[in-house]
């Protein structure tokens, strides 16, 4: 199984499947995904809708970004939608279904904060700034 | 970061189970006016600014190389 993150990845899942054709691929929007009429005037939208294809399931946080998803894949390549045994929604392409899920993704700031407060925590942190004294990390996150 | 950086930052990530990619600016910052210029506005951050000059062909073949090299590295973990 392989999980592409990120929507700097669009066209990892289509690399992915011409290499390793047997992979269970799956890609997770951190982000929004915008109404079809948006994507439409984006650039090579085409390539990056047909690459994201090449993915077994495809993840959004809210249900109104997989509607836009599936709208869009409707109006730019006229694939059609269907709902399987179980309620799960699947996009159809070349004989394939993708999975279409939805996953709110959120962080457990009361189990997040107790780690912190931990004394492995605050070692792990001394070690790690005293290895890399010179480096500055940085985390990103945008905000769906 | 010096090949001696990498190599240790690569023996630190490795101990982890994370293997890294480590990029050239050659290769990033062409990958950047694609997503940053192009794909971010469009796609969600609809009020940053639109690079029309990132359209040119040679930046999406930057942004597609650079989806291939995280592929590659990949397929070298499996």
């Amino acid at each position: 199984m392989v999980w592409v993150h990120g929507d700097q990845l669009i066209m990892a899942p289509f690399y992915l499947r011409r290499q390793f054709a047997e992979a269970n691929i799956g890609f997770y929007f951190h982000s929004a995904f915008p109404a079809s009429a948006i994507f439409h005037s984006l650039y090579r939208r085409k390539e990056m809708l047909q690459s994201l294809l090449h993915s077994d399931l495809i993840g959004f946080h809210l249900f109104e970004f997989a509607r836009n998803f599936v709208n869009t894949c409707h109006r730019t390549l006229g694939l059609q939608t269907e709902f399987s045994v179980g309620g799960v929604l699947s996009v159809n392409y070349h004989n394939r279904n993708i999975v279409v899920h939805v996953s709110h993704i959120g962080i457990d700031e009361d189990f997040i904060e107790s780690i912190m407060k931990s004394s492995a925590y605050r070692k792990h942190i001394a070690q790690f700034n005293a290895e890399f004294k010179e480096l500055t990390a940085r985390a990103n996150r945008h905000q769906a | 970061m010096t090949e001696i950086e990498e190599k240790k930052a690569t023996e630190v990530l490795r101990a982890k189970n994370c293997w890294p990619l480590f990029m050239t600016r050659e290769e990033v910052e062409p990958f950047l006016r694609v997503y940053e210029g192009l794909i971010k506005p469009k796609m969600h951050n609809f009020f940053d600014p639109f690079d029309e000059s990132a359209k040119d062909l040679d930046h999406f073949v930057h942004y597609t190389n650079l989806n291939r090299r995280f592929v590659e590295k990949v397929l070298e973990v499996r």
